[in-house]
């Protein structure tokens, strides 16, 4: 079953992929980064599991390493950090459904992922949540553009 | 995975889950068959990433939830409500602000048939058992934060339960008093002058957790299931700088990884 993905913000996403560059030279346990970056479970893993889900680190049994892609996200400016950022987006819901439809509003688009089975967000401020994600990860990659209505794909 | 840790072996089990699972009234599947067993004399941790459901499932063991399929059971009976045998403790402090600490702990036995004087006996038993004594008249706005939890714990005890829920218990306190608290509440769960048989508790912070735990269960993937359960035979006190902590940790860790499946 597909989830809405990334969990996370981005500039949370940029401090552990440098920090695990940076201090740990690419690899590390994940306790570890828990402990260098001062955080528990519930802050550190949806920003882990948003990494791996866009390819920028792999994790296995307790460890994570910066990927091919992560290391070229480093390294790369701004203008190519969006376009990473924008192409691994492309396989990752809500996106995936929302190039699909090109032009949507959040609730054209929260019923829509419902329709195709993904799992959407568990509570009230589902539909916020959804629209900060949208505007986070998907402006910030210029995969998107707001309209009146609601959002665009940028082709 | 490190010596100290393996796979538990069946006992009898105080509160025990059985096949759960439930669904939230949008429908979104928060468990799929979720067993767990907390044993006489064992402190239970459940851990897993955020927004996995860990308070949820709390709530579903103490009654106050009611799964789609399944079963949990105190003792082997089926519970289907809240019960004063099961005393849940939340993350947020409850204290009534209008209240002493001991009022605030005679609470708890409003429902039983005691005499006044039997109820403030009792209340001063719990209070001095979490280290409260010659604080019973002090209101809430008069403690410390790690003061209103204790005497929320307090009124926990004061109920005579056998299981204690704990959701985050230490997480709106400070790390000082939280590591204080931490110390004393093993010893005081588990002193044998009350019923209390078994405590699960939820959290988020692993090294909480492996300082307190007897038995680990993690929860992960979408709906989420036990995707580990583990055994700390740490001796106690213990030291979450040494090399052993650290591997418990990475063991952890470990179950955590990779992602959720999707």
């Amino acid at each position: 079953m597909d989830v809405i993905d990334p969990d996370a913000r981005i500039a949370d996403l940029v401090g552990l992929l440098y920090v695990l560059n940076n201090i740990f030279d690419g690899k590390t346990d994940l306790y570890r980064l828990e402990k260098e970056m001062e955080v528990d479970i519930d802050d550190l893993m949806p920003i882990v599991y948003t990494a791996a889900n866009l390819n920028l680190v792999n994790v296995e049994s307790g460890d994570i390493s910066m990927s091919e892609k992560g290391i070229e996200y480093i390294k790369s400016g701004m203008f190519q950090r969006k376009n990473i950022i924008k192409d691994s987006l492309k396989n990752i819901e809500p996106f995936k459904t929302a190039i699909s439809m090109n032009s949507f509003s959040i609730d054209d688009l929260l019923d829509r992922l419902k329709e195709n089975g993904v799992q959407t967000f568990n509570n009230p401020d589902g539909t916020h949540n959804l629209e900060v994600i949208l505007i986070e990860w998907g402006m910030y990659s210029k995969l998107l553009k707001k309209t009146d209505d609601g959002f665009e794909v940028i082709s | 995975m490190d010596a100290n840790l393996k796979n538990q072996t069946i006992s009898t089990a105080i509160l025990e889950a059985e096949n759960i699972n439930f669904s939230y009234d949008n429908g979104y599947k928060v468990f799929e068959n979720i067993n767990i067993e907390a044993n006489s004399g064992k402190f239970i941790a459940i851990i897993g990433p955020s927004g996995i459901g860990k308070s949820t499932l709390l709530r579903l063991l103490g009654g106050f939830l009611k799964p789609d399929s399944g079963t949990v059971k105190l003792m082997g009976k089926p519970i289907y409500e809240p019960i004063p045998e099961v005393a849940l403790i939340h993350q947020s402090i409850v204290t009534f602000p209008w209240m002493t600490a001991e009022e605030n702990v005679m609470l708890s036995m409003k429902t039983k048939s005691m005499s006044h004087d039997e109820m403030i006996k009792k209340a001063r038993d719990s209070l001095s058992r979490v280290g409260l004594d010659g604080f019973e008249d002090l209101y809430p706005k008069e403690m410390s934060g790690g003061m209103r939890q204790r005497v929320a714990i307090a009124r926990a005890f004061a109920a005579d339960p056998y299981v204690f829920l704990m959701d985050e218990p230490f997480a709106h306190l400070d790390e000082l008093t939280a590591e204080g608290l931490r110390q004393d509440i093993y010893n005081i769960l588990f002193s044998g002058e009350t019923p209390l048989k078994s405590v699960i508790m939820v959290s988020h912070n692993l090294t909480e957790v492996l300082e307190l735990a007897d038995e680990i269960y993690i929860l992960n993937n979408i709906p989420a299931s036990v995707v580990g359960k583990v055994e700390v035979a740490m001796k106690r006190p213990r030291n979450p700088r040494s090399d052993e902590f650290n591997s418990n940790l990475d063991m952890l860790y470990g179950y955590l990884t990779p992602p959720r499946k999707r």
